[in-house]
């Protein structure tokens, strides 16, 4: 019977080659997940443009320039005027940003006014470092701030005053302090790990999580507190509600209670704070980058803005700016993953 | 409980995790296996090009790969030979400058030096947009021979040789196919040096590593087999990474020099002289055109209590600039801590009720900017002058504002160079007060033989003094911090603000 059913379809499907393929991509643009991707990166791209028109706006504001940058206290006014003109920033603030969007659009983010190396390339040699310390702190702040806010709900009385504590204490000591008294036990007093510098993962892979693990753990303090705070309101919520109620007198088991049923329902709240967090981070590594002597993006940045850079400044933020739309579209993803009314919606 | 005792256990593994990926740069204090040198700088590169690079705490390192022109003995400051081995004025007036270039020397690149390679190199300098073109003004250059040069200047050029000597980079001369090709010279040092950089294992602004050059003409000034150069901005973590072995030597700073200190196998090498940081006091101001008000400023401040606060033994405090050729001990001391005498001076000038006067500050400058500023602020506020302090965020801002004319005095850190170097603060673009008779002494020591200049500049140095032309305060020490295995160190200003790193050795 289903051998009858199926033959015909087969038959035409082998008839008609291209039809499978046709409901296949029906069906993925049918998908609400892949509809919401598409919808998100058709806003990404007019976000990129006017975070960039922004950036070129707010940077031409900041005194001074960078031909007094490079030429210094000395500079004669027709050596001023020349280097502002090879340097093209004696043009309208328009025709400088037409030129650098022309050229990115085309894949050029430009070269540095500064040390003429093109911005794609020392922004490539940097991103692994921001990278690797914002995911690392992603995935610690997750780990821990959901284990103790769980442990927290569920537990209760001395374990829900100490999560309190420690998210208050996350909260209130800055990542470069934290930093610097990690640096001074573990580094200096222990001998446990570097105090400076960061190892690429293709050199030597313990070497690279070695030189993550006080950093990652600087800037982890607060998003562990800030999510083992938030894990813990929503589980309690979830807790006290009525379903988990009936499942309990159901006869459900209370770690199928807490991991498939509470926690699944704080997760939307978790995810907005992770994605809230990898935002907060991308600019919040500059201190710890500092701290640790790590070659981030964070401080190119900084640097970049104080020596009126435009073309590494610009690069620099259109990069975060794709960093942030990346991560608001997988938290996204995940919204739709976790509930079924977002996918519904 | 549980939790917390598998994230120990964590990072414990993690901790012995790797370890011996950087086993190839820990070697250091015995100097058993390969001689590594890690060096931690506090400020980078801003390119690898000289011509279009700044000049700060990092610009020694460019002499492990770019030999200059002429060496400046970093005990005597008498200029000595490099890649010329002959040099010296011509004819009268200090209007040419001859050098005869070594034969056996070659770039890293395999171009051989010669008087045209260094004709190309000098040119491109005057033109290639940094900041230290205006500085040596040439007319011509001529090549008599393969391996002769000829400057010759439009106007006097005493101090020619510091710039030979590696001064505002000028001497560091590079290979003739980094100036055909610029983009070359952005990412790789080309010069003539016993090390060249690896452009592989480095990182421009975080790290720099260097390994024999092994077609240097003088194996026997390779000391080391590899030489690492960290950027590490943050003076508390340099110190931590100096206790935990991570770093031979590296840059010291004041916040961190009592540490050092404490420190057992650490030895605190300084010499005074680094920077001058001081307040140009501009004709732009109408109260400051007055003798008076600017000799009260300076009868206005305690050089030696802020001193001490700020620097301690490290710091001197002076009422005199201190450039290399032209500072008299005997004017050190020249306005003494008198507030009295400072209100009678202003009482006489006629601002007996309150004197308000703007200044522009670099706010990026620690304790040489706005600190500085700020206690001296302090000190005027009890004279009745009152000091509206702007503080600049960059270098740009801090220019922008100190040329308009709107300030009555610009803070600036002058290095610790010869007196022509800075001539211009005196010009009107610049602003600080132009005097005649300081004008007529600084014409005659541009045109004087090289030993009799320095009496001349110390006379020019007097007369600001007298003439109260700025207001100084205290001389900051050049401190390094270096295990005492290390050799050779001498922490004087040898080369404008950097000490001789290329002369460090391994003790046996």
């Amino acid at each position: 019977m289903g051998t009858q059913e199926l033959t015909p379809a087969l038959g035409s499907e082998q008839a008609r080659p291209g039809a499978a393929a046709r409901r296949a991509g029906a069906t993925l643009v049918q998908s609400p997940t892949l509809r919401l991707v598409g919808r998100r990166l058709a806003s990404s791209v007019v976000l990129l443009f006017i975070v960039s028109i922004l950036t070129f706006v707010l940077a031409s504001l900041i005194p001074g320039d960078p031909a007094r940058q490079i030429l210094g206290a000395q500079g004669t006014p027709e050596a001023y005027a020349a280097l502002r003109h090879a340097l093209g920033v004696d043009r309208s603030l328009f025709a400088q940003y037409w030129d650098w969007l022309t050229h990115a659009v085309h894949g050029d983010l430009g070269t540095s006014l500064f040390d003429d190396v093109p911005v794609m390339e020392t922004i490539g040699r940097r991103l692994p470092v921001t990278l690797s310390l914002t995911i690392g702190t992603l995935l610690v702040s997750l780990i821990l701030g959901v284990a103790l806010g769980v442990a927290s709900a569920v537990r209760g009385g001395a374990v829900g005053r100490a999560v309190d504590a420690f998210a208050l204490a996350g909260l209130a000591f800055p990542p470069f302090w934290i930093g610097a008294l990690l640096l001074s036990w573990f580094a200096v007093g222990l001998g446990w790990f570097p105090t400076f510098g960061y190892v690429p993962f293709a050199e030597s892979p313990g070497a690279w999580l070695r030189s993550l693990v006080l950093p990652v753990t600087a800037l982890s303090a607060f998003g562990v507190s800030v999510i083992a705070k938030q894990t813990r309101e929503a589980m309690l919520e979830a807790l006290g509600s009525e379903y988990v109620r009936m499942a309990r007198a159901s006869g459900v088991s209370e770690a199928s209670i807490v991991l498939r049923h509470a926690l699944k329902n704080a997760a939307m709240r978790i995810l907005t704070m992770v994605g809230l967090l990898a935002v907060t981070l991308l600019g919040g590594t500059v201190a710890v980058e500092i701290v640790f002597g790590l070659p981030g993006l964070g401080d190119l940045a900084v640097s970049s803005t104080t020596r009126h850079d435009a073309p590494m400044l610009q690069g620099i933020v259109v990069c975060f700016t794709i960093v942030v739309i990346a991560v608001n579209v997988l938290v996204d993803v995940c919204y739709t993953l976790v509930n079924p009314k977002v996918r519904v919606q | 409980m549980v939790a917390l005792a598998a994230l120990a256990a964590l990072l414990v593994v993690v901790a012995g995790c790797g370890g011996d990926s950087s086993s190839s740069d820990s070697t250091s204090a015995s100097w058993s296996g390969p001689k590594v040198l890690r060096y931690g700088v506090n400020s980078k590169l801003d390119t690898y090009n000289p011509a279009r690079d700044s000049v700060n705490g990092s610009t020694n390192i460019r002499y492990l790969t770019t030999e200059t022109i002429l060496a400046k003995d970093p005990k005597t400051g008498a200029y000595e030979p490099a890649l010329a081995t002959d040099f010296g004025f011509v004819g009268r007036g200090n209007m040419a400058y001859q050098f005869t270039l070594r034969r056996d020397a070659k770039f890293s690149d395999g171009t051989p030096l010669d008087a045209a390679a260094v004709k190309k190199w000098l040119e491109y300098f005057g033109r290639a947009g940094g900041p230290w073109a205006p500085y040596v003004p040439i007319r011509s250059i001529d090549t008599p021979d393969r391996y002769t040069v000829r400057i010759n200047f439009p106007v006097p050029s005493p101090n020619i040789e510091y710039f030979l000597a590696g001064g505002n980079n000028w001497g560091f001369v590079s290979s003739p196919r980094g100036v055909d090709n610029p983009r070359l010279l952005a990412e790789n040092m080309m010069g003539v040096g016993p090390y060249v950089l690896v452009p592989s294992d480095s990182l421009a602004g975080d790290h720099y590593t260097f390994e024999p050059n092994r077609n240097y003409y003088d194996q026997s000034k390779i000391k080391w087999d590899k030489i690492v150069v960290k950027v590490i901005a943050d003076p508390s973590t340099t110190m931590k990474a100096l206790q935990a072995g991570e770093l031979d030597a590296a840059q010291g700073d004041y916040s961190t020099v009592g540490t050092a200190e404490r420190v057992s196998d650490l030895t605190i090498h300084w010499g005074q002289g680094a920077f001058d940081p001081i307040l140009l006091l501009t004709q732009h101001s109408k109260p400051l055109q007055d003798v008076r008000v600017r000799q009260a400023l300076n009868y206005a401040i305690d050089r030696r209590a802020i001193t001490d606060a700020m620097l301690g033994k490290y710091g001197e405090p002076t009422s005199e600039w201190v450039p290399t050729d032209g500072f008299d001990p005997a004017y050190q001391d020249y306005y003494k801590y008198d507030p009295a005498k400072a209100r009678q001076l202003l009482r006489a000038a006629g601002y007996g009720d309150g004197l308000k006067l703007r200044v522009v500050d670099q706010g990026y400058s620690g304790n040489a900017g706005d600190r500085m500023v700020q206690i001296v602020a302090d000190y005027m506020s009890r004279v009745g002058v009152d000091f509206q302090v702007t503080k600049a965020a960059t270098a740009a801002e801090h220019l922008e504002k100190g040329l308009s004319g709107q300030y009555d005095a610009m803070q600036f850190v002058l290095g610790s160079v010869p007196t022509a170097t800075f001539l211009g603060i005196f010009t009107p673009s610049f602003g600080v007060l132009p005097d005649p008779e300081l004008t007529r002494i600084a014409g005659r020591a541009s045109v004087a033989p090289r030993e009799q200049q320095s009496e001349i500049w110390k006379e020019f140095s007097r007369g600001t003094v007298e003439k109260a032309s700025m207001l100084n305060v205290f001389t900051t020490p050049i401190l390094i911090y270096a295990r005492d295995e290390i050799a050779g160190i001498d922490a004087t200003p040898a080369f404008g603000v950097s000490p001789a790193l290329v002369q460090w050795e391994p003790k046996s």
